[in-house]
């Protein structure tokens, strides 16, 4: 190895044990100079340029990285969200949309709403005269020639989405509710329900179906006849 | 989309060992890093900006490092792509030796740091070109082989520049030196 080359190896990587350039050096004392000088230089470079890095700069990248994961998760989460979000409207919306026309269950619908508002039955000093139903009723095309007994609750209702008369007659066996509702052929036969409490029946006619309730006991026909005798419907 | 709890808890697992993993990284390398990059660009502040930048990057394409041996010079080489950008987006107005910014507080005599600032004055002095693969070699330790490809040179020319960095560092110092006495 030439002094050129010896020198330009040192120069390079003063570190450098390769044994030929450790032989080298160990021929020549001003070599062997050069090279523990060399390292003297980079010991001092070492050192030179070993600062001080900033206080708390792991835990500054850590949590920086941290935060970003935060914020993607967050971003994701939020999609998630909105994707529970549309679901849960399409499930409602559907939902509403195929409940609408509802034919079905009339029996469960009719008590439901009686216990809904029981407050109907109570009796009452109100007495609803023949001309306030009729009222109410002309918007059906019927009418009561007489009233088959003291009304003393008479209102629109939502009879499972159909608009109806929701009637309260105070009767010898006790209040009954009648709904007259306007047929669209959504019932088929005449048919009976009961639970613990009351009895019910619904009676197809041409213009509407009537559902009367009573307590249990009551003889449902017998007001069933009265109402149909009483009601008259304009053709 | 209804295998998910099972799929979730593995994501799970996936992102502690990507955590664990970027911490590790974080505890190895950032000294090194941080104090490469001050001397790349002489600026404290943007020193620190370009590591919390590199990190983030390293974090976002963690799973592209497979190799641990190879996570030195991945680092170093999103880092100078980063300084690059520096670049890019402005001019940078650039002083050649801004000695104010660098206060040695370490506990040294007299001597040792007079001698250091001297030194780190002259390392700023150097090409960029004669500087970079000199910090690679005393900051981070790497080789000439792995400055070499660090830096896409090949090894002749990375210790040709490594001589000359050398060489002109122990010329300013004896110049400098020479001066001193002839100052007594």
């Amino acid at each position: 190895m030439d002094d050129l080359e010896f020198r330009r190896r040192l120069y390079a990587d003063p570190q450098d044990t390769d044994t030929q350039l450790e032989q080298c050096a160990a021929q020549d004392p001003e070599k062997r100079a050069l090279q523990s000088e060399l390292k003297e230089l980079d010991k001092s470079l070492h050192q030179a340029l070993n600062i001080d890095v900033p206080e708390g700069l792991s835990e500054k990248l850590i949590l920086q990285q941290s935060l970003v994961e935060f914020k993607q998760r967050k971003r994701r989460t939020r999609t998630h969200l909105a994707l529970a979000a549309s679901i849960a409207f399409a499930f409602g919306v559907s939902f509403t949309l195929y409940q609408q026309p509802g034919p079905i269950n009339m029996e469960q619908h009719a008590l439901a709403h009686i216990y809904h508002e029981l407050g109907s039955l109570e009796k009452s000093t109100r007495d609803i005269n023949l001309t306030k139903v009729n009222t109410k009723l002309a918007s059906f095309g019927g009418q009561f020639n007489e009233l088959p007994s003291t009304v003393t609750y008479a209102k629109y209702c939502d009879f499972n989405g159909q608009k109806s008369m929701h009637l309260v007659l105070q009767t010898d066996t006790g209040p009954m509710t009648v709904f007259i509702v306007p047929a669209k052929n959504q019932f088929t036969t005449d048919s009976y329900f009961s639970d613990q409490r009351f009895d019910g029946a619904i009676y197809q006619s041409e213009k509407a179906n009537l559902i009367i309730l009573g307590d249990k006991g009551s003889d449902l026909e017998q007001q069933k006849q009265r109402v149909e005798e009483t009601l008259q419907w304009r053709t | 989309m209804f295998g998910k709890k099972k799929t979730d808890s593995q994501v799970l697992l996936d992102m502690t060992n990507k955590q664990k993993r970027y911490e590790a990284l974080v505890a190895v390398y950032h000294k090194d890093l941080y104090r490469f990059a001050h001397w790349l660009c002489n600026d404290p502040t943007i020193a620190e900006d370009l590591v919390q930048e590199t990190f983030l990057r390293a974090w976002r394409s963690l799973d592209a490092l497979q190799d641990k041996n190879a996570a030195k010079s991945w680092l170093i080489t999103i880092l100078r792509r980063e300084n690059a950008r520096r670049f890019e987006r402005k001019q940078f107005d650039y002083s050649d030796v801004e000695q104010d910014t660098l206060i040695d507080d370490k506990t040294q005599s007299l001597d040792q740091s007079t001698e250091h600032s001297l030194l780190q004055k002259q390392i700023m002095a150097l090409d960029t070109e004669y500087r970079e693969p000199l910090l690679l070699q005393i900051v981070m330790g790497m080789s000439g082989e792995e400055i070499a490809s660090t830096l896409s040179l090949n090894k002749n020319t990375v210790m040709t520049r490594l001589f000359r960095a050398r060489n002109q560092l122990k010329e300013a110092l004896s110049n400098s030196n020479n001066q001193q006495r002839g100052a007594l």
